[in-house]
């Protein structure tokens, strides 16, 4: 009997020093991650049956599966996945808070302009006392749309549902400022908004490189349109304003990319290739 | 008639907080009330609202696995083991026996429910993880009207099962049965709502389901019509005659699906 004790007591010490040991070790190395956690999309009722006929539950795992993509750059064929997800959690749920948020913090720079739209559009409806989904939707009919005019009237949309009337009122002069097509930093004034609205310190920190980005690329067509002024010609690079004096450095890209300016005075920005 | 029902009620009630399954699946169910307030975590900006989110939607699975498991208990297995032999040598109609487990389901699943809602409003309190809500959450009336949907749609399925039950030999049947009529009740709205958009442009896949998803919908209930809880969270209100012609509906199928159940018990022979 205490014989077979021994040899139990010995059996479960070994199993626990080994479990240990294992845990340990396991807990150093790094997992494998798949490039391919968005190469799967299931239609929506499959996603349904998934989450045992609980539209809610399906919607949540849709917003999940987007957060494990993160704020890196991913495929055409990815972002197409993402896009889709989004579009499905906005079916499924079209009130999810987070949901609209990450689409249209990802979607539109991604090209998914049409995706985010729905998205948001469908979280202006469900949430009447949320002014964030009325005020993404216009800074993309904005930006992205390059339709002000629309912009300015979905913005006053927003600044409807703000009870804080010191913000009411500063989005109500963006608001006129958009109609009468002015440019100037409020694409990355949002973005920042956006930023400072999430305890996600990668979204956060993704919206504020856009913002930076945005500033940049701004303070390259003020220099652009200060040499066509001048000079009554376009520069060939950001380097060349540089050169010139327009701009007292070349602006850094938070993203890696390389500025250029177009024949027709656009300053663009190539994305970093892998 | 109605002391019987009431006994029937009371062995149900005594039995089923007895069972061993039901302490599993009650620990199951306080997991999943443990993974809301994990998933709150994952959240960018509304980390209460996706910690009752999750919460509902586990409320709403574990409560679903219990009222199977307790038509599978306390009915299919003492059909299946004869044990129900006993009951009916008492002199009682033989619907006494059926309305009375019924009853103590229903009143053990109102007592689960309420409990898991207790739990799931404290789970919500601490789901914050240091991020302030931008608008504040309908704990109140809105969220206990959600849980009160919820118990009239566990009610349905409990009486779709119990009517399996009464046909099947085997116990094990109602439960996959029950558990597949709740997944296609639940997925009908949604699906419904898919096709009515479009199905994102695609007209072949509408063209072949509309017909067949139309016929399906005269047969089970839309029991997502019951699920309000958009209310609690977006401060979204039902709009009250949808609601109460759901809830209607629900009721009308219970009692359909327990008068199938009294009769197929009645003329069943026991060999």
């Amino acid at each position: 009997m205490i014989r077979r004790l021994g040899s139990a007591t010995f059996v479960l010490l070994l199993a626990l020093f080994g479990y240990g040991h294992a845990v340990d070790w396991l807990s150093t190395k790094e997992r494998p991650r798949a490039r391919d956690e968005l190469a799967i999309y299931l239609p929506p009722v499959a996603q349904l049956l998934g989450a045992g006929g609980d539209r809610y539950l399906a919607a949540n795992m849709d917003v999940f599966r987007t957060f494990m993509a993160g704020t890196g750059r991913l495929r055409p064929e990815e972002y197409e996945i993402l896009a889709r997800l989004h579009v499905d959690a906005a079916l499924f749920n079209p009130g999810h808070e987070d949901n609209y948020y990450v689409a249209a913090a990802i979607l539109p720079w991604a090209g998914h302009v049409t995706e985010a739209q729905y998205v948001l559009g469908r979280a202006m409806e469900s949430r009447p006392f949320d002014y964030m989904p009325a005020l993404l939707y216009a800074f993309d009919q904005r930006y992205f749309q390059k339709d002000p005019v629309a912009a300015a009237g979905t913005l006053r949309t927003a600044a409807a549902r703000i009870d804080d009337e010191r913000t009411r009122i500063a989005l109500e002069v963006m608001a006129a400022n958009w109609y009468e097509k002015a440019e100037g930093s409020s694409a990355a004034e949002i973005l920042r908004l956006m930023a400072a609205q999430t305890n996600n310190k990668d979204f956060a920190e993704h919206l504020n490189r856009r913002a930076a980005r945005l500033d940049a690329m701004a303070a390259i067509e003020v220099a652009t349109g200060r040499w066509r002024l001048e000079r009554g010609d376009l520069p060939h690079s950001v380097s060349e304003l540089v050169r010139a004096g327009f701009l007292p450095a070349e602006p850094v890209d938070p993203f890696g990319g390389r500025w250029s300016i177009t024949r027709d005075g656009t300053v663009t920005v190539a994305e970093k290739t892998n | 008639m109605l002391a019987a029902l009431r006994q029937h009620a009371v062995t149900a009630w005594k039995s089923g907080l007895r069972g061993r399954t039901f302490h599993a699946v009650f620990v199951f169910a306080l997991l999943l009330l443990t993974a809301a307030w994990l998933a709150a975590a994952f959240s960018a900006r509304q980390p209460q609202a996706v910690a009752l989110d999750v919460g509902l939607s586990g409320i709403r699975i574990s409560m679903t696995f219990l009222a199977l498991i307790w038509v599978q208990e306390l009915v299919g297995r003492e059909i299946e083991r004869r044990t129900v032999f006993l009951v009916l040598a008492y002199p009682m109609p033989r619907a006494a026996y059926i309305l009375g487990r019924y009853l103590g389901i229903l009143l053990l699943a109102a007592a689960a429910i309420l409990l898991l809602g207790v739990i799931l409003l404290a789970v919500i309190q601490i789901s914050a993880w240091g991020y302030q809500y931008p608008h504040a959450l309908k704990l109140g009336w809105p969220y206990w009207a959600t849980i009160v949907g919820f118990f009239v749609d566990i009610a349905v399925v409990s009486a779709f099962t119990l009517a399996v039950a009464t046909v099947s030999s085997s116990a094990i049947f109602p439960l996959i049965a029950g558990a597949g009529f709740s997944l296609a009740c639940r997925m009908l709205g949604p699906v419904l709502d898919y096709l009515s958009r479009g199905a994102e442009g695609d007209k072949e896949l509408v063209r072949h389901f509309d017909p067949l998803v139309s016929t399906i919908r005269w047969l089970i209930p839309d029991l997502d019509r019951l699920d309000l809880r958009l209310w609690p969270m977006f401060g979204t209100s039902p709009v009250p005659d949808a609601f109460l012609v759901s809830v209607a509906m629900a009721s009308c199928y219970a009692a359909l699906m327990l008068l199938l159940a009294v009769h197929a018990f009645n003329r069943r022979q026991f060999v």
